[in-house]
């Protein structure tokens, strides 16, 4: 089981290697099949989605009140919806604003979550404890509340960034929702990072508490960080489908892979395929960004054991 | 829902059984053969389980603030004069509908001999007073209009109540919709009855047992006054998840009925007939309805929308191609399945009714009168009128999914005439909040509305409170009223405060009419659909009706029977 | 020791205090609240409505309200429910239990199946098992909750008809252990396969960030046996990132009962939370938020406490050494 060519902790980071990290990674991650697979099918998806009107030929919102609940067939892949458009024309369009919501709400709780966590956890004391404080206040406030606020609020500025049903405001709100996680997680590996000797190393020569965090810390906690952003780009999509509940999602005619599902919960024994096909495209999405995650997280790692693949 | 409350009407509908096209199940039938049709000997004995997606706060109506409550509490607690299953008053404690007096100020009423409430105590005209009083008391919930102009209700004998109006009260025959017996409790400790939760009535059932959360069950009442009934052992009402595993209970045969299914229900119902599942109906009297804004939403609850008007909507021919463009029958056709009535007027049934013709359906028309309105069409397929592009937001409640599906066809529809509808949807309590809350309606932020509403069996506080120009929703007025419109019509307002000041049918019909008949001039708002109070039901349950009075399904519950 | 426990419990209040004032402020702005029930009947009247905003005491500014909800909570009166007009402690107590033995059940059920298959999956890395184990993971992962969830009712309940979608007993029949199992098996299930999923995640991780490390050759070179060694110094080890995370879930958990709940009509805080918010019951909501937090207050302090017992080096609330 152990690898006598195993790297110690923090080796990889402090001595000279004869590959370039940058090409161990590579090496790594193209050596993960399921990784290969789960790009190819992500990036096949991404690209259905930027050229979607070259894929179809129907409108978006182009609707058939005469053709209603059409299960699949030649003409309409994915059969057509409540109000006769293509399911599956809507199934790609969808993808625009769940993807981007999904990217941009990860993106707002990485931040928050990664720099509250790393100070928390390193510098410890009133720091440390006030930032708990915090975390405990996001986790204890009901969302709801504050997200009707918001849908009130936000129409009030009447601000066309901020309006509610556009993308930016989602994003942030699904974000600064989700940060939580993923700074006691951080925390708990810089808890643990610091009491590392390479890093009391670095403390000794005089290295800036700045420059430890970034250059030693930061890429020995990057593993739980990687597990949570896939965890979290799968929950932002389909949170995103919970709001639209509360108004504060993408408004319809817009199709979003949530708000398509959670639409379709009147019809899930009668047109089944209204839930089956953005479900799937959800399920198959959030499921190659799990398995890209773990690529990544393998072939980052400094203390992965290399070359014993299965 | 809230706005359920509003039911109106006096039509009825039926228990209609489920035109299967494929199932053999039966043919669409009338209220009246379906019962016949059922065998004809009720069977004594057996359970049933209803199911309810909400769950009952309180039984008592001075408290109730829900229909489900409403409808509940019914079970046990009945009134003088109640609303049957076809919208008509009907006595129910009263030996019949009460008799007015020449100058609308006495209303006498008689009582059935020989009642007695759940807990043995006798049903007498000092109840009625009790009730009144009840009403009018500090901690009392419940609505006073109506009560707040009596002055005083004599007892001449125990079963004779007569009751005195300081003015003319049009709507008499909707009061005494319960009774609470003397011996409810203190009105000064209301907040801590037992009777709350456990009410004391007349009615065929009783609470037996309540697991908060999960279920109440009622027992027979012994002292009820009809020998033999209830039919059942045992009535539970179940706390449901959602209506949608609501709708999977009832196929499965796990609930016997279930309340307040929508219209979006009726593929679902359709695909379960052959199972045995049906509905029934009450025509409420409501209409699915946009309302347009004629005031400047940018201007915060203006008094005067014409001092600050709606820089596309206040002109009346923008209203009217708007109306023109909408595909009603289209609606109704595929989105309702054909099962309700195109919107065509304010008090579409009941007692008042007035019917209107239906609206036209001509796109042409309507982009001629946009044309002539000054609106041209621009590069990009929307009109345009010095400067302003004709798109309005459309703004209903959000996650109601037959609204959604509504919206989104007049967006398709209103293409055709250059209007770009944008939907903006919003949780039901904004769209619902009162003044204090920064209620968008309340304060006038909106374009158009989309949402249901309309009178309840008698048009008097509905037209009232929704057309008459006193109820503009103004700093002044501290936001009272639900002309959200801002509409002002002199004619209207005359017409309403006359038909309120008397209480002869025909007349007051004929003045509510020319009110229906200038709405559809003015048009305030486009009546879309008309909307149906929907139970699920299983057809092994006999004598299962809706009422759109506040007791809804479990009118006539003394008699539910389950066939074998 | 001492010291700590008296700074953190202190802390506590003060943040309870905290998340009281914001939540009471956020609670009262909420639009309509319990008003909203009158405010579509046309036959309640302008006077009608005063009176019952006086009643449910709406009518003094925020800041009075809540300095006499805060007084009264003091002497140990949590009020009336608006809804059901029963005393907020009594609303709750009905509902607690049934919370805390969903949510219980289904935490045992998702840590005996995360950790194991963690476990098993870090130790043989890119085998077969791993593979299946974190496909099925990944999958449990993807799955959108309440679709699940309804799922679930639809296959194992309405077609199959092997368990009862809703509820916590058989209406009709007296209470008794089996019936309520049977009742807690579909929404344990759901919350055990979507939650089991990131945890087994978790575990595996952990696991083999512990494998590689000093110590555990230092241990093997002892002569420990391999099971030995996993269990005492990988195991013991990979379970701290996880306490973390499970203290930390310990209030989400309570969030996902309000999924759960909702879904399969669950009579617990959850559902009670959901609906008595969306009606504006004041009271209730405050006291569920109260209870909520002080159990998340706990459960964070909890988590940094066991931190210190299984790994003695890190020493809570010391700035780091110079």
């Amino acid at each position: 089981m152990t690898n006598p060519t195993l790297a110690l902790p923090g080796a990889a980071l402090l001595q000279p290697k004869p590959q370039s990290p940058s090409r161990i990674f590579w090496r790594r991650f193209t050596a993960n099949w399921r990784a290969i697979v789960a790009a190819v099918v992500l990036g096949l998806i991404v690209l259905a989605v930027i050229f979607a009107p070259l894929l179809t030929p129907y409108e978006r919102d182009a609707q058939n009140l005469r053709n209603r609940f059409q299960p699949p067939s030649a003409a309409h892949w994915m059969g057509t919806d409540d109000l006769g458009r293509d399911l599956f024309t809507r199934v790609l369009y969808a993808g625009r604003a769940s993807l981007t919501v999904g990217g941009l709400s990860v993106l707002v709780s990485l931040i928050v979550g990664v720099t509250i966590g790393l100070v928390s956890g390193y510098f410890g004391g009133w720091v440390d404890s006030s930032l708990g404080r915090v975390t405990e206040i996001f986790l204890s406030v009901p969302r709801l509340f504050v997200l009707i606020l918001l849908t009130v609020y936000l129409r009030l500025l009447d601000t066309p960034w901020a309006q509610p049903g556009t993308i930016g405001p989602i994003a942030v709100v699904i974000g600064l929702f989700a940060w939580m996680g993923m700074a006691r997680l951080v925390r708990a590996s810089t808890l643990e990072m610091r009491e590392r000797e390479f890093v009391t190393a670095a403390y000794g020569v005089g290295a800036s508490s700045g420059r430890i965090l970034l250059t030693h810390i930061l890429p020995n906690v990057a593993s739980p960080i990687i597990v949570a952003v896939s965890l979290g780009l799968a929950a932002a999509i389909l949170t995103e489908s919970g709001l639209s509940y509360l108004g504060l999602g993408v408004q319809l005619p817009t199709p979003t892979w949530g708000n398509m599902l959670s639409q379709t919960q009147t019809y899930l024994t009668t047109a089944p395929w209204l839930a089956l096909f953005p479900g799937l495209m959800i399920f198959i999405v959030v499921l190659c960004i799990n398995y890209l995650g773990d690529a990544l997280r393998d072939a980052l790692d400094p203390r992965t054991i290399v070359g014993k693949k299965g | 829902m809230i706005w359920r409350r509003t039911f109106l009407s006096l039509i009825l509908l039926t228990a209609v059984v489920m035109s299967a096209c494929a199932a053999p199940a039966a043919p669409a039938a009338a209220p009246a053969t379906d019962q016949t049709a059922a065998p004809s000997e009720p069977v004594r004995g057996g359970a049933v389980v209803v199911g309810t997606p909400q769950e009952p706060g309180v039984l008592n109506p001075l408290l109730a603030s829900s229909s489900i409550e409403d409808a509940i509490s019914s079970l046990t607690i009945e009134g003088l004069v109640q609303v049957d299953d076809q919208g008509n008053y009907v006595p129910v404690l009263a030996e019949a509908l009460p008799t007015i007096s020449e100058d609308g100020l006495l209303a006498t009423y008689k009582l059935k001999p020989d009642i007695k409430f759940s807990n043995g105590d006798p049903f007498t005209c000092a109840d009625v007073q009790f009730t009144v009083e009840a009403i009018l008391s500090d901690l009392s919930g419940a609505s006073t209009s109506g009560y707040n102009r009596i002055d005083a209700v004599e007892c001449p004998d125990d079963l004779t109540v007569e009751v005195y109006f300081s003015e003319v009260y049009a709507p008499y025959l909707r009061l005494f919709s319960y009774i609470i017996p003397r011996g409810a409790g203190d009105l000064t400790a209301l907040d801590a009855w037992d009777f709350n939760r456990n009410p004391i009535g007349t009615g065929a059932w009783i609470v037996k047992e309540w697991v908060a959360g999960d279920y109440i069950e009622f027992m027979p009442n012994p002292n009820y006054r009809e020998a033999g009934k209830p039919y059942l052992d045992s009535l539970i009402v179940k706390i449901l998840p959602s209506r949608e595993v609501g709708m999977q209970l009832l196929g499965s045969g796990e609930i016997k009925a279930l309340w307040d299914i929508t219209e979006a229900d009726f593929p679902a119902l359709e695909s379960m007939a052959a199972q045995g599942v049906s509905y029934a109906g009450a025509q409420t009297g409501e209409n699915e309805l946009l309302l347009f804004n004629f005031a400047d939403p940018a201007v915060d609850a203006p008094a005067d929308a014409s001092a600050n008007p709606h820089p596309i909507l206040n002109d009346v021919r923008v209203r009217e191609a708007i109306q023109l463009a909408i595909d009603k029958q289209e609606i109704v056709d595929t989105l309702l399945y054909g099962n309700v009535n195109v919107g065509t007027t304010v008090i579409p049934n009941g007692t008042f009714a007035c019917p209107q013709p239906p609206s036209e359906f001509n796109v042409e028309k309507a982009n001629a009168l946009l044309d002539t309105a000054g609106w041209t069409l621009g590069a990009d397929g929307i009109r345009e009128k010095d400067g302003v592009k004709m798109e309005l937001k459309i703004t209903t409640t959000s996650g109601n999914l037959l609204r959604e599906q509504t919206e989104q066809v007049l967006v398709e529809m209103l293409k055709a005439i250059g209007l770009n509808l944008i939907i903006e949807n919003v949780p039901s309590d904004v769209l619902f909040a009162g003044w204090d809350s920064n209620g968008m309606r309340k304060h006038g932020q909106f374009d158009i509305l989309l949402y249901t509403t309309g009178p309840f069996l008698d048009p008097d506080s509905h037209l009232y409170q929704n057309y008459h120009s006193n109820n503009i929703p103004t700093a002044e007025n501290e936001g009272a009223g639900s002309n959200y419109s801002r509409y002002v019509n002199a004619d209207v307002d005359a017409w309403i405060d006359e038909a309120a000041s008397i209480t002869d049918v025909e007349q007051r019909r004929a003045l509510y009419c020319q009110v229906a008949a200038q709405i559809n001039q003015d048009l305030p708002r486009v009546f879309l659909y008309e909307r149906l109070l929907l139970s699920g039901y299983r057809t092994e349950l006999q004598n299962f009706k809706v009422s759109p009075g506040p007791s809804d399904f479990t009118w006539g519950a003394a008699d539910w029977w389950l066939a074998q | 020791m001492l010291e700590y426990l008296i700074r953190r419990l202190l802390q506590g209040t003060i943040t309870l205090v905290a998340i009281s004032i914001i939540v009471f402020g956020l609670a009262s702005a909420y639009p309509g609240g319990i008003m909203n029930a009158y405010e579509e009947n046309p036959d309640v009247t302008a006077e009608d409505y005063a009176r019952l905003r006086a009643k449910y005491g709406l009518d003094e500014p925020v800041p009075m309200r809540y300095v006499r909800w805060l007084g009264s909570v003091l002497t140990g009166d949590w009020g009336n429910s608006f809804v059901s007009r029963r005393p907020v402690l009594q609303e709750i107590g009905d509902r607690l239990g049934n919370t805390l033995l969903l949510m219980g059940t289904a935490l045992i059920v998702t840590l005996l199946i995360a950790i194991p298959l963690g476990v098993i999956s870090a130790l043989r890395q890119y085998s077969m098992v791993d593979t299946a184990l974190t496909a099925l993971a990944f999958a449990g992962n993807s799955l959108p909750v309440f679709w699940f969830g309804l799922l679930l009712i639809m296959v194992f309940s309405v077609w199959l008809g092997w368990f009862p979608g809703s509820g916590m007993t058989t209406l009709g029949k007296p209470f008794s252990i089996p019936d309520l199992l049977w009742h807690m098996v579909l929404p344990v299930t759901m919350l055990a396969l979507v939650t089991a999923a990131g945890y087994m995640r978790y575990m595996r991780s952990a696991m083999l960030d512990v494998i590689g490390q000093d110590y555990m050759r230092t241990a093997r070179s002892k002569g420990l046996t391999e099971t030995q060694v996993n269990v005492r110094h990988g195991l013991r080890n990979a379970l701290i990132p996880l306490v973390t995370l499970l203290a930390f879930e310990i209030p989400l958990l309570f969030g996902g009962a309000l999924y759960t709940e909702t879904i399969f009509a669950w009579p617990g805080m959850g559902r009670l939370f959901y609906e008595r918010a969306v009606k504006g019951d004041m009271p209730v909501v405050m006291a569920c938020v109260i209870i909520f937090s002080a159990l998340t207050i706990l459960a964070m302090f909890l988590a940094d406490l066991a931190y210190t017992v299984l790994d003695p080096r890190i020493q809570l609330g010391k700035r780091k050494a110079a």
